[in-house]
């Protein structure tokens, strides 16, 4: 059994201190049910003044060193902030921009990092990646059908992606293709980008955005690559164990806010003469969500700790079972939250089902338990 | 803020761990309990007992207790070193459980001078062994309702034992029990008329029946108070505070308060053994590890075993706690401890396939039947130290906030 004998522990800086309670006021000022409401019903899904709040306050670039334009804090201070969108529903193309930024600037090269990460992180500019497709829906990083076939100085792409967060919202989209047998990233200029017919997807989770792009005849120049080889291969996989991790957070984050929600109802709404808490059919299913939501928190900031993105060893192991365990709890409170609420829960007015929704996507997103799981036993079983 | 060991630390945890591996008594020829309730038989006990007395002459017990009862004196994060040392180790457990880990550190707080100096040093040296009598036949989760009766005997101060405790861990071997008894028939409450004692067991009146247990050993009895007298000293605080006393107990035997004497009550099993388990074992004809329903449930017991040790580094940091409910890790404890225990050892028979129907006296049982041993005495952790539910009552009370169930 290939488990790792080094002493477990979990880092926590000064600052990820006051960045929480920073973040909590500022989120739970600003993503209201009713705002998060009103957002879902707009074509973006989110709001562009709240946008340049986050750039001012230094979150687009958090995790990015300061002589690029960022922050220069680290993942664990970014989980948080995740945590906290989750904990308040809060919509925006922050995983979008996020995971993009910090692939270009994994590729390091330099042309794009110049060209791009300061407006990333300054707010001018948005971006995303397309990394899944229709054609074999994998959950892998690898798996890409999609293709670039030079073509004297440039390149011409072939095959669909799809699930591009925030597509219609970004300047500049990253797409995984296959140069001649292997992987690259490819990432097409904001003229290409905006020429691109994008289809919106209708999202479980209705206030996320993301599209479907057919790519067939887009031409790119070649240096519109960002890595190819075992530089791209070594690129998603970051990004890939980085989106474990903050997607859990996001999962956490959410399931806390579920349970809040409906403890907030069982603590008043009266049946029989008593309230529905005190009713152990009510209550004991809350408790059991409860310890698998700090079982995910405790995961994912461990995690955040050991992140290194490499793939084949504790990192990449860290963020499975953090994936795994997030997406269980948040899961069963989204349904708790439901069932609690009786027939109230039923209703679109009723915030309860926002929760489950948001859980769902996060579950199936980058895989799922199952699939987290049958990839964890070959790395720690065989 | 990177917590790195000290060198004088990881110094530290290196002796520990040789004079654990140099001192560890060898195997003996029975097999040993694999928790304190399982004590069985006087071998088991003697046994166990010279190992409690070797680890603390060695100075390893009681690390932070001080000097002047017993004690070592010495910081908290030593003893935590050394507990983690015998687990890693898979040194014995240790015999005096009821003393270490909720009399002692219940005496520390509650008790008096005269009591600290008479109790605390034979519960480190395990020349006195303690049990609890809280539960009886007729109140069990409801332990408020108790009624074994101590009366006051105006004349000599001794107050007069009549009733019954059940399920009475360590009975037979104790020297003393903390005992939860009625002084006050009358009062206000149901709480407020309970006194605490530290009671003698070598009292005339007092005897202790032994009770097979659902293995059908020993390790458990009825112990039964026929106007038994006891000192009026065994009194601990006044009459009246037993409940809030017997809170505190229960804090520290379910682990929600540290103060805890050290050492192992367990033998620690994980999902490593599991595994070493599962390696040879067969199901329906295919290795159980190439089973793939088998690999996901194993894998999400590693997922388990992982999220509650981590736990512990969490809580660490306030800011990485829910602000909802700052303490819900340490009441949880007990119940995702025993549950978990519970969950992995279930899993270890159910990948011996067609052999999971054999027992431990079988001599074609994998591992010698000792996981399905453990199935079973899994419901000591899910059923004592007080239930599965009643933990879950006081989760949804005390940390979500919701009201009562009674
Ligand atoms: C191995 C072992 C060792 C023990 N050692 C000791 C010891 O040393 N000293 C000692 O004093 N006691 C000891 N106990 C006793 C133990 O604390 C009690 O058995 C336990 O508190 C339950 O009480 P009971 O047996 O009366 O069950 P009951 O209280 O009758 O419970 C029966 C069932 O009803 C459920 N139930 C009861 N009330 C509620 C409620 N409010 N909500 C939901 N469900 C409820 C319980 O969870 C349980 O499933 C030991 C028990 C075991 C198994």
């Amino acid at each position: 059994m290939n488990i790792s004998e080094a002493p477990l522990h979990i880092d926590c800086s000064e600052e990820l201190g006051l960045l929480t309670e920073a973040a909590t006021n500022y989120l739970r000022d600003k993503s209201t049910f009713e705002e998060m409401r009103k957002l879902a019903e707009t074509d973006s899904g989110y709001d562009t003044t709240t946008w340049q709040e986050l750039a001012d306050m230094g979150w687009l670039g958090l995790a990015v060193p300061e002589e690029f334009g960022g922050s220069g804090l680290g993942i664990p201070e970014l989980t948080k902030i995740f945590e906290l969108m989750g904990r308040f529903l809060f919509s925006s193309p922050f995983l979008a921009n996020t995971l993009a930024t910090q692939a270009i600037l994994q590729s390091n090269s330099d042309g794009h990092i110049q060209d791009w990460v300061a407006d990333l992180c300054s707010g001018s500019k948005i971006a995303t990646l397309a990394l899944t497709e229709p054609n074999n829906d994998s959950w892998e990083p690898t798996a890409i059908t999609c293709t670039a076939t030079k073509n004297g100085d440039s390149y011409t792409l072939a095959g669909t992606k799809n699930f591009v967060l925030d597509g219609q919202n970004a300047d500049t989209i990253i797409g995984s293709f296959m140069i001649d047998g292997k992987p690259a990233l490819i990432m097409l200029d904001a003229a290409t980008t905006s020429s691109l017919s994008q289809l919106p997807e209708q999202l479980v989770n209705h206030a996320r955005r993301s599209t479907r792009i057919n790519f067939d005849g887009v031409q790119v120049p070649a240096s519109a690559i960002l890595a190819t080889g075992d530089e791209a291969v070594k690129v998603l996989q970051y990004v890939f164990s980085l989106t474990y991790i903050l997607l859990s957070a996001d999962m956490a984050g959410t399931a806390n806010g579920g349970m809040e929600l409906t403890l907030e109802y069982a603590r008043v709404r009266e049946q029989f003469g008593k309230h529905i808490g005190s009713y152990q059919a009510v209550s004991h299913p809350l408790v059991n969500a409860m310890l698998l939501i700090e079982d995910s928190l405790s995961l994912v900031y461990y995690a955040a700790t050991v992140f290194d993105g490499t793939w084949g060893g504790e990192s990449e192991i860290a963020g499975r079972m953090a994936k795994s365990r997030s997406a269980e709890a948040s899961d069963l409170i989204g349904r708790r939250a439901i069932q609690s609420h009786g027939g109230m829960g039923f209703t679109w007015e009723c915030h309860a089902h926002l929760f489950l929704k948001r859980a769902q996507w996060g579950q199936y997103a980058y895989g799922d338990p199952t699939h987290q799981r049958r990839h964890l036993a070959a790395l720690i079983i065989d | 803020m990177k917590k790195i060991e000290s060198p004088e630390l990881k110094e530290f945890r290196a002796e520990v761990n040789k004079w654990l591996t140099d001192n560890k008594p060898a195997k003996p020829s029975f097999p040993l309990p694999q928790s304190f309730t399982e004590v069985g038989n006087n071998d088991q006990f003697e046994y166990l007992k010279a190992w409690q007395n070797k680890v603390y002459e060695a100075g390893y017990l009681g690390m932070a207790w001080p000097v002047e009862y017993g004690g070592r004196g010495r910081p908290q994060e030593l003893q935590d070193i050394v507990n983690q040392e015998m687990l890693n180790v898979r040194t014995p457990l240790m015999v005096n459980a009821v003393g270490l880990s909720w009399a002692g550190p219940t005496i520390m707080k509650h008790g008096t001078e005269e009591q600290k100096q008479k109790y605390i040093k034979p519960i480190l040296t395990a020349d006195e062994i303690w049990c609890q009598g809280f539960s009886e036949p007729g109140h069990g989760s409801d332990l408020g309702n108790v009624q074994t009766k101590a009366v006051r005997d105006p004349e000599t101060g001794e107050y007069v034992l009549n009733g019954s405790k059940i399920w009475t861990t360590l009975a037979e071997q104790a020297e003393h029990m903390i005992l939860l008894a009625r002084t006050n028939p009358d009062a206000s409450s149901k709480y407020a008329g309970l006194s605490f004692f530290l009671a003698p067991m070598h009292a005339k009146g007092v005897e202790a029946k032994p009770i097979y247990k659902i293995s059908k050993e020993y390790g458990f009895c009825q112990t039964f108070f026929d106007d038994a007298r006891i000192p009026a000293e065994s009194l601990m605080g006044e009459e009246g505070h037993g409940w809030m006393i017997a809170m505190s107990v229960l804090t520290f035997e379910r682990g929600v308060t540290g103060g805890q004497a050290g050492g192992n009550l367990f033998e620690i099993t994980t999902v490593r053994d599991v595994h070493d388990t599962a390696v040879d074992c067969i199901r329906d004809g295919k290795p159980s590890l190439e089973d793939p329903v088998l690999r996901d449930e194993l894998i999400d017991l590693y997922i388990s075993e992982r999220a509650t040790r981590l736990s512990k580094h969490r809580g660490e940091h306030s800011a990485l706690l829910v602000p909802e409910r700052m303490h819900g890790l340490g009441l949880a404890n007990k119940l995702v401890g025993s549950e978990g225990r519970q969950v992995l050892n279930a899993f270890a028979v159910k990948i011996q396939g067609n052999q999971a129907q054999l027992y431990m006296d079988d001599e074609n049982a994998i591992n010698g039947g000792l996981w399905q041993h453990g199935q079973l005495a899994s419901f000591a952790g899910s059923i004592g130290g007080g239930t599965s539910e009643v933990q879950r009552n006081i989760i949804a009370e005390r940390v979500l906030n919701l009201p009562k169930s009674r």
